[in-house]
């Protein structure tokens, strides 16, 4: 058996406590069980400490594996080149957005744009150059939203904006808006001529009671009227039949001059 | 080191790791414990109890050394709480006069095992050694 002696060897127990064990064989000193109550007393106090060294390595080691979670949900929802979100990420942001938008009622704006002759920047320039046209105008549509919008790079050269709490003149005016973002400045690069950028956007207004996928979709389609009647343009889904479709089907149509001129 | 050559039992226990339970390595012969990899098992106690077991009979048997190499990315709180048993009886050893010491290797992308290994080093007294590791 143990001696039932109080050593405070093992665990750095505070001054208080050591205080208080003192005052226990002070009160009782003369007390038969006296040695069994320090012993017991500074075991549990022990014990105590012990547990709360449990709890803060278990709660510390606890805190890295929220952290690493969150940075990995982080990563999983962002394009790593624009730093927009990437398709999952923004799904995920547009059935947030959808939930509050069906309790408020009000219509949400969505905007499918692609960069027109990206094809030909990439194939004329590269594909670091293509990449630098990607992140200028990832920062020309960010520039150009609320903070309260998303925007995402939804695949190659497309990128899809969502616009909550919308209404339908709101709507054009911000897809003129990024039109005009986009094909503003000519972007400067270091070995080429300043290019200029130009792009194509479907515009549709969202109603609450449709899922996210038959929204994108409606919009994904004026996206295509845009592209086959001209490029360098907004068509609202509402209003497509008003658009001529073009003569023939696909890229032969208004063939538009390639952006680089040189090289 | 003084090699057992007499013991009964396997002088070695063994233990692959699973996706939620440590490698196990610990070697009578050499008087070297291992325990590599992540720790959450179900059942902590269930799951250290073998180790417990096999440093009783180990330290029984008049061993006059052990070293114990941990690397551990994630403890759960029942493993901490085995851990420190570990540790408790290391501790006795090593108050008994025998030559004990830690080698805690973590990550140094994990600087969190870092503090956990600091922790358990403060309720100690024996040589315990906190080695970073770059990841592989």
């Amino acid at each position: 058996m143990k001696k039932r002696q109080a050593s405070f060897e093992r665990i750095d127990l505070d001054a208080e406590v050591r205080r208080r064990l003192e005052n226990t064989r002070s009160l009782y000193g003369d007390h038969p069980l006296v040695d069994d109550l320090v012993w017991l007393s500074e075991h549990y106090l022990r014990l105590a400490e012990r547990l709360r060294k449990i709890t803060r390595i278990s709660d510390n080691l606890q805190s890295q594996v929220v952290t690493a979670n969150k940075s990995l949900s982080q990563l999983a929802a962002t394009d790593p080149l624009t730093g927009l979100f990437n398709r999952a990420g923004i799904l995920q942001r547009a059935q947030l957005a959808r939930t509050r938008l069906v309790e408020a009622s009000t219509p949400f704006g969505l905007l499918m744009i692609d960069l027109d002759f990206f094809k030909v920047i990439n194939d004329q320039l590269g594909h670091a150059a293509g990449d630098r046209v990607l992140v200028e105008v990832a920062r020309r549509l960010r520039a150009s939203i609320r903070v309260t919008d998303y925007c995402a790079r939804w695949g190659g050269e497309e990128f899809l904006v969502l616009l909550p709490d919308m209404t339908s003149e709101g709507l054009d005016r911000v897809a003129d808006k990024l039109l005009n973002a986009v094909s503003g400045a000519p972007l400067e690069l270091d070995d080429s001529p300043p290019l200029s950028l130009a792009c194509s956007i479907g515009a549709y207004l969202g109603e609450s009671e449709e899922s996210a996928d038959e929204s994108i979709s409606k919009a994904d389609r004026a996206l295509y009227r845009a592209k086959y009647s001209g490029r360098g343009r907004v068509v609202r889904y509402e209003r497509m039949s008003e658009v001529e479709p073009g003569e023939s089907q696909g890229a032969a149509t208004s063939p538009a001059p390639p952006p680089v001129s040189s090289v | 080191m003084d090699p057992i050559s007499d013991y009964d039992e396997p002088p070695r226990l063994e233990r692959e790791a699973t996706e939620s339970s440590p490698a196990l390595w610990l070697d009578a012969m050499t008087g070297t414990m291992r325990i590599d990899g992540e720790s959450y098992p179900e059942n902590s106690m269930e799951f250290y109890r073998p180790v417990l077991d096999w440093m009783a009979a180990y330290l029984d048997r008049g061993a006059q050394s052990l070293r114990a190499e941990l690397s551990l990315s994630y403890i759960n709180t029942g493993s901490i709480k085995c851990l420190m048993d570990i540790f408790d009886t290391l501790e006795d050893a090593y108050r008994a006069g025998r030559r004990v010491d830690v080698l805690w290797y973590y990550d140094t992308a994990n600087p969190r095992a870092r503090e956990a290994a600091e922790e358990f080093r403060e309720d100690v007294s024996f040589p315990f050694e906190i080695v970073a590791r770059n990841p592989s």
